[in-house]
């Protein structure tokens, strides 16, 4: 019997999504995106856009154009298209499911059945995950073969963007369940919903800025151990040159006295800045890791499916480095021939690469394990709530 | 399965072993209290046997929804009794049992009917060769063969209905509960209504009938119940419970005698005396005819039997003809001619006004 109702229940849902218009918009939206994918290539001279060429230093030479289309796909097919656009379509489409089941009238048809509650609630929201589902396996498979076509290069791992665009679908969607159940309404279900969710890319966007920040002041600190380490060193040398009755060296001792004296001044003064970003971001980083990461695990993708963007991300770094190279020769330290770095910029590559690393460091089980532990709160918070109530 | 998981565990449940057999629905103690403090059931006492069409009667706001809806399950009850086919109430398993059409219903509008009773009847874990079989027979039974494959979404509310009363009766249940079936149904509709309720008592099912039209109840149930203020305020058979207040009219022929109401009782020898009634209530009139002065007197006869006079009508608080038959030759002797005798029988209507105002408006 659990298994007749639960294929009912699927069965209904996918009747319920055939009948809503948003469902083929979303759709043909994808056919539209993955032609767009077909029409674009990569030449020995450039981009390719159908038979026209658009010569650029971003070419075959550059990347393989296997990995470009992956690149692609991760990065824009699925990071944009699927993990953005599609989950909002797809979250404005579902997000009526909840609030018209539990309508009077409606939910009565269901709970006089013989099935649990608990089980009719799980069971209509994995079917609202079918409308995820469907979409991104027609999108994935339309994309598999179009790189299949061009390059010869058949990947069943684009085929993992189904669990990953459900996985980051399911976190939103149990929100909208929640707070579908809790108002009863669909407009503020779906609207409350992407504004969690603007929350939610919000305070990732703050950690990564803070952790840029964090990662600079670390570089700072070091820099300042080093720059004093240095000037200690060169006031013991020149109170020997002193001690030793060499006149000269008492002028230059000093003015790297002063040198020191003024450098701890300003670690002073611009340590409570960077203890500040130490305890922001701790506050932040806490938040984060209650929160579902949308966006991170959507990025699990592009690292999943080996893309190597190591070239392109070392090009863009580059052309950073080449920008700050005068600013940082003038910040160069006269003494010891060392650069000063107590007072790095945010966009210095160093702290780029950094913070990139510390926040590509979240492990996959970390991203998915917190989100669903999420997941997991606000769905058992709504399941509790639609089985106690009375309707 | 009847084990513990199956059942909505805050619910206080009697041991089935209280169960009486030949009690489809057995209530005892049946009690809710929503937030707020509202009362909305205040002990129910129901008992609806085997194989009868059992009529829930009650004014706006008197709890019969809630008492349908703690039995479907929908309602989590603060206190509940008794069994619903020999399982304890909020039993989940024996709903596959029962069949059930909601009031003011909303079913999937992307769906035909015949789609609608398939799911449904899937819901009810009947499996899928059975429910071809049936729903095309119920959908014949409920007369939307024609229009079966349409999308719900064109149906007209009684076409709705229809097809309600079919996805109710799709795993062949052994009690039905019908929430206001009628209602939105033209008078076709409702006959034809009444005709499956009948064919459905036919086959041994017991029906559970929750409405506001009291002569729809009248005419196919069994037994009934008025339910106010969230108490039972009587149940029985329609007879029984009218019983008290049946009676005997005796028309006797108008001469135009303007003392005829004290000429008949002087002739049965009753002790009456007239009532005035306040606000006057004008007589029967027929097609608009100007009411007549009215003279109503009342009293008793020397046995004690309640009588009253009403211009040239008799009534008396008998229901045996036999005793009837005195009075009669007593009129007949003070050569008055008899122009109609019946015994009189309240309707539901008349004993369900008297209940509310007994209850003081129902609350």
């Amino acid at each position: 019997m659990i298994v007749r109702q639960t294929l009912a229940l699927f069965l209904d849902a996918y009747r319920e999504m055939n009948a809503r218009k948003l469902f083929w918009v979303s759709l043909v939206l994808s056919g539209i995106v993955v032609a767009a994918f077909a029409m674009v290539g990569l030449s020995d001279r450039g981009i390719t856009l159908l038979w026209f060429e658009f010569r650029s230093n971003f070419n075959a030479r550059l990347i393989s154009p296997d990995v470009f289309y992956k690149y692609v796909f991760g990065v824009y097919g699925v990071g944009w298209w699927l993990n953005w656009i599609g989950v909002a379509l797809a979250l404005v489409t579902t997000g009526g499911i909840f609030p018209e089941f539990i309508a009077g009238g409606s939910v009565d048809l269901y709970l006089s059945k013989p099935v649990s509650r608990v089980r009719l609630f799980l069971t209509k929201y994995v079917s609202g995950l079918l409308f995820a589902a469907l979409q991104v396996t027609v999108f994935s498979a339309a994309c598999f073969v179009c790189v299949g076509v061009r390059t010869g290069s058949w990947d069943l791992k684009f085929f993992l963007a189904i669990p990953v665009t459900v996985l980051v679908f399911s976190y939103l969607s149990a929100v909208c369940v929640l707070l579908g159940v809790l108002t009863r309404s669909t407009v503020a279900a779906t609207l409350l919903t992407l504004l969690f969710w603007m929350l939610a890319f919000a305070v990732r966007t703050t950690v990564a800025g803070l952790t840029t920040a964090e990662v600079a002041g670390q570089i700072e600190r070091r820099a300042y151990e080093a720059k004093h380490a240095n000037l200690d060193r060169q006031i013991a040398t020149l109170e020997q040159r002193v001690a030793a009755g060499e006149g000269p060296a008492k002028t230059s001792l000093e003015t790297v006295r002063r040198q020191r004296g003024d450098s701890e001044a300003r670690r002073v003064a611009s340590e409570p800045a960077r203890e500040n970003v130490d305890t922001a971001v701790g506050v932040f980083r806490a938040i984060y890791a209650g929160l579902p990461k949308p966006a991170e695990t959507g990025g699990l993708l592009v690292r999943w499916m080996n893309v190597d963007t190591t070239s392109v991300d070392e090009e863009q770094l580059r052309k950073i480095d080449e920008r700050n190279a005068a600013a940082a020769a003038a910040r160069a330290s006269m003494l010891g021939g060392l650069r000063d770095r107590t007072d790095v910029g945010l966009r210095d590559s160093e702290v780029l690469r950094e913070s990139a690393r510390v926040l590509r460091g979240n492990s996959t089980g970390w991203v998915i394990g917190t989100s669903l532990g999420f997941e997991a709160v606000v769905l058992g918070l709504a399941c509790w709530v639609f089985c106690r109530r009375d309707y | 399965m009847t084990d513990r998981r199956d059942m909505q565990s805050t619910i206080p449940y009697a041991a089935p072993s209280n169960a009486v057999p030949d009690l489809a629905i057995d209530l005892r103690d049946v009690a809710k209290r929503y937030r707020g403090k509202v009362d909305a059931l205040k002990g129910i006492e129901m008992h609806v046997r085997r194989g009868e069409i059992f009529g829930l009667l009650g004014p706006n706001g008197a709890g019969k929804s809630t008492l349908v809806k703690i039995m479907m399950t929908i309602v989590r009850a603060t206190r509940a009794h008794g069994t619903v086919l020999g399982r304890p109430v909020g039993h989940k398993a024996t709903l596959a049992r029962v069949g059930y059409l909601p009031e003011n219903h909303r079913f999937p509008r992307y769906l035909t009917g015949r789609q609608i009773v398939d799911f449904f009847g899937a819901m009810a874990g009947v499996d899928r060769p059975t429910r071809r079989k049936r729903a095309g027979e119920l959908i014949d039974l409920v007369g939307m063969t024609d229009s079966a494959d349409r999308k719900i979404s064109t149906y007209s509310k009684g076409m709705a209905q229809r097809i309600g009363l079919a996805q109710a009766l799709i795993n062949d249940p052994a009690l039905i509960l019908l929430d206001e079936p009628t209602d939105g149904v033209d008078p076709v509709g409702r006959r034809d209504i009444r005709d499956v309720l009948n064919v459905l008592r036919g086959q041994g099912k017991t029906v559970f009938v929750n409405s506001h039209l009291l002569s729809e109840l009248e005419m196919v149930c069994d037994r009934v119940a008025i339910l106010l203020a969230g108490r039972v305020a009587m149940q029985g058979t329609i007879a029984d419970l009218t019983s008290h207040q049946q009676r005997y009219e005796v028309e006797v022929a108008w001469n135009g005698d303007a003392q005829l109401a004290e000429r008949v009782a002087t002739a049965i020898g009753a002790e009456v005396s007239p009532v005035t009634i306040t606000p006057p209530t004008p007589t029967r009139t027929t097609w608009g005819t100007p009411a007549v002065a009215r003279t109503f007197l009342r009293g008793a006869l020397a046995d004690g039997t309640w009588a009253e006079v009403e211009n040239a009508t008799l009534r008396v608080g008998f229901t045996d003809p036999a005793a009837l038959q005195p009075l009669l030759d007593k009129l007949r002797a003070a050569g008055m001619t008899l122009a109609r005798v019946q015994l009189v029988r309240p309707t539901l209507e008349d004993l369900f006004i008297e209940a509310v105002a007994q209850d003081g408006g129902g609350r």
